[in-house]
Parts: structure tokens; C-alpha cells; sequence
């Protein structure tokens, strides 16, 4: 695990300036971004994590956090999605459909959640764009 | 699979296209798996399509042609071709465009698998819920269908293990990368109050490659995915890819396989 601190993008109920969260291994090297709640200086709850490279989101995880770790949603990566829960970064097998589809519906929230708190910031771009990813992900499983 | 026969020419996109050449290359195409239709030694589509598909187990960047003595045709006339555990199987490309895939099957409808099979519940929810009509409880099955476990209809279990029996001998590296994200699942279809899902029947399943599930609609499929295909479609299961929405995780049993299920039920 590598703890980034990120920019401050908390609930307006925090008032944390920055938001500690804990980026998995494989995401060393990017600089890492949470748009979600904060306490106590540390990401918690539902909202996205995102690795940037040269201003640019090159992973993402869609869901909660829980004491600043990616806990249970779904991670986007070039290749497609992992869904389900995480435990020290790492996705944690089950088969069990049910499992994924509370995953998928954890990881809409979270980006609907990113989409409201952009939304409330003004930036409606951001906020269109993290609606867009809640609508994807809200429709992957049949 | 190692041929005697070797090509004069070259295969494929830009090619000479020499019709014994072309022949050739269909047959061992078909061989490694691909729905390409009778080997008539024309370089249709389909063929172009198989070439870069199968090139993408081992080319960064397929060209679609396959040259006397090159990379491509070692692989393709080598034993175990295609199956170096380093290629990318993640690696996403273009879905396949309508005539390449699914050829000469049906996807089934709600309608269709209500009038044929019955609903298998009374209530549905958002959640994959038993399935509880006495007639099709009887017909399912848990079972190990070689890389994983599945829970479905019992004939649609035993068509996946057929298949994946094939994918095991012709896409080894696939094979041991597979994983599913579930089969038999009674709920609603996504943003949907009426109609139900075809997995509440256990006759589709969605795949995972390396765990990783394809993205729905973005119109790119897995390289894997693109290299199994051909065999789901041999064994009359349609593959989710050229759906008016791409789907490219799910494989279903085709119309036809469904009709020839439902006078075996017990």
C-alpha cells in the first residue's frame, strides 16, 4: 500500500483541507486523487479514487473507502473492470454473482456521489462526466 | 495440428491471396477454433478477421496477414500456436463487426425462453434470487465445468463443459485465465420492472479474464474473449459482442440449443 495524500475534495459536512487515502500497490507512481468524505483527515466512505499520469486518470475506483482504504465497489483499468471487495488493495475472489452485482451498485453511488460533490463545487463538466461512469456502471451487470 | 503443406504466398489483408494458399489457412484457422464456414479458399471478412484475431496472441500490432515462413504462419501451423502465457489477453480491440460472429445463430428473447422454458420464479427483485418452478429446479445443476464452478440448467452446464474441454485444447492460455462472474441469476434485466434476465434460466454466463470483466458498451472486447468466441459459437452459444448493446462478458445458449433443451427436461 502507498499512502498519497490527496487534494481536499471533501463532503461539505467535512471541512478537512486534505484527505488522506491509501492507493494500492499498483498504483505507485501516479498521483492519486479522492472526491468523497473525509474524517479526520482520512477518506471514508462512498465517492472515487483516481491514479493520475501527466493530468490524466489512468485508473479509478468507483465505491467506498473505509479508514482511508478501497474497500468494496470497483476498480476501472485499462483492460475492464474489477468488482467486488478489497482488502489491502487487492480484490478479493468470489464468483458469486450477487457479490458483483452489490459491487457495481456500490461503484454508481460512489461516482454519483463524486458526480453531486462536483456538482455542488460548480463543475458541471465533472459532475456530467462522474454521471456518466454511475450510468455505465449501474448497467454492467444483467 | 503441424501441417506438411506450407503456402506459396501470402494470406490476408494486402495479400496475394492465392486461392490453395487461402484454403489452407482456412483449415488451420478452423482448426485453432475459428467459425470461418467451408474452406473455399476465398479471403472473405470473416477469414481477415480470424488472421487478426488469432495475430493478437502474439503481435502487439496485427496486421491481418499471414506471410510464407513469418511469425504468423509458425504459429499458426505450430503445435500449442497462440497459447505464450505472455500475450495480453485484456488487451482490448474493436468489437467484430455483424457477419463475423454468431453466424447462423439466434439469441433467444424474454418471450421466447418464457414460451419455451416457463418462468422460473413467481417474484423477481433487483438481486439473483432461487430459482423455485418445480420443473426447472429438477433440471438444475452445480457442477465444475473445468476452470470454475457454475451453477445453471443442467444441458446448458454440460454444453459449457464441452466447450470449455475445447477452449482447454485450442486456447490453453485463455483457458487458464478464465473466471466467471456468474451464470443461473433470477432478477429483473438492469432498469427493468418486467422483463427478466436470461440468466434466470442458467442458460448464459458472463466471463472474466484475469478477473477482469469487459466493459459493457464501450464497443471493445478482450482480446480472450475475441479468441474463444469462435468456439462458444461452434457449440451454438451466441456471444454478447455484436449485441445492439456490446456485451461482450456474456455468452448464451442460442435459440436452436434452447428448443433442443426443452423436450429433455425431466
Amino acid at each position: 500500500m502507498v499512502v498519497v495524500p490527496s487534494v481536499g475534495r471533501s463532503q461539505a459536512a467535512s471541512i478537512a483541507k486534505s484527505c488522506k487515502a491509501e492507493a494500492p500497490d499498483s498504483w505507485r507512481g501516479y498521483a492519486v486523487r479522492w472526491e468523497g468524505p473525509c474524517e479526520s483527515g482520512t477518506a471514508e466512505g462512498l465517492g472515487a479514487l483516481r491514479a493520475y499520469q501527466n493530468q490524466r486518470v489512468v485508473e479509478a475506483f468507483y465505491g467506498r473507502l473505509k479508514a482511508g482504504q478501497i474497500s468494496f465497489g470497483v476498480m476501472e483499468t485499462p483492460g475492464g473492470y474489477l468488482a467486488g471487495r478489497f482488502v489491502g488493495g487487492h480484490l478479493v475472489k468470489d464468483d458469486d454473482r450477487n457479490t458483483i452485482i452489490s459491487a457495481f451498485r456500490e461503484g454508481a453511488s460512489g461516482a454519483m456521489a463524486a458526480s453531486e460533490s462536483f456538482g455542488r463545487k460548480g463543475n458541471e463538466s465533472s459532475a456530467r462526466y462522474y454521471k456518466e461512469i454511475a450510468e455505465r456502471l449501474a448497467s454492467q451487470m444483467d | 495440428m503441424r501441417v506438411s503443406e506450407t503456402i506459396q504466398d501470402s494470406v490476408g489483408r494486402n495479400a496475394k491471396n492465392r486461392r490453395s494458399d487461402v484454403q489452407l489457412i482456412q483449415r488451420l484457422l478452423t482448426k485453432h477454433g475459428y467459425k470461418i464456414g467451408f474452406p473455399d479458399g476465398i479471403c472473405g471478412p470473416r477469414t481477415k478477421f480470424a488472421i487478426e484475431t488469432f495475430q493478437h496472441a502474439f503481435l502487439r500490432l496485427p496486421d491481418g496477414r499471414i506471410d510464407p515462413g513469418g511469425l504468423s504462419w509458425k504459429q499458426l501451423n505450430a503445435e500449442g500456436a497462440g497459447h505464450r502465457p505472455s500475450f495480453r489477453l485484456t488487451k482490448l480491440l474493436p468489437k467484430p463487426k455483424h457477419g463475423v460472429v454468431n453466424i447462423g445463430l439466434t439469441a433467444v428473447n424474454n418471450p421466447y425462453m418464457l414460451k419455451v422454458l416457463g418462468s422460473p420464479r413467481k417474484d423477481y427483485s433487483e438481486d439473483c434470487q432461487p430459482v423455485t418452478d418445480a420443473k426447472l429446479k429438477r433440471n438444475i445443476t452445480v457442477a465444475s465445468v473445468g476452470p470454475f464452478k457454475v451453477q445453471g440448467l443442467s444441458p446448458a452446464v454440460s454444453s459449457l463443459r464441452s466447450i470449455m474441454g475445447d477452449i482447454h485444447r485450442d486456447q490453453p492460455a485463455v483457458y487458464s485465465a478464465l473466471g466467471t462472474a456468474g451464470m443461473l441469476c433470477c432478477r429483473y434485466q438492469r432498469n427493468s420492472k418486467t422483463q427478466i434476465s436470461n440468466h434466470s434460466w442458467g442458460t448464459a454466463i458472463d466471463l472474466t479474464i484475469n478477473g477482469v470483466l469487459d466493459k459493457r458498451g464501450d464497443n471493445l472486447v478482450q482480446t480472450g474473449l475475441s479468441l474463444i468466441a469462435p468456439i462458444f459459437n461452434k457449440h451454438g452459444w451466441c456471444w454478447g459482442a455484436i449485441f445492439p448493446t456490446e456485451d461482450a462478458m456474456h455468452f448464451e445458449a442460442g435459440k436452436a440449443l434452447i428448443e433442443s433443451w426443452a423436450g429433455s427436461l425431466k
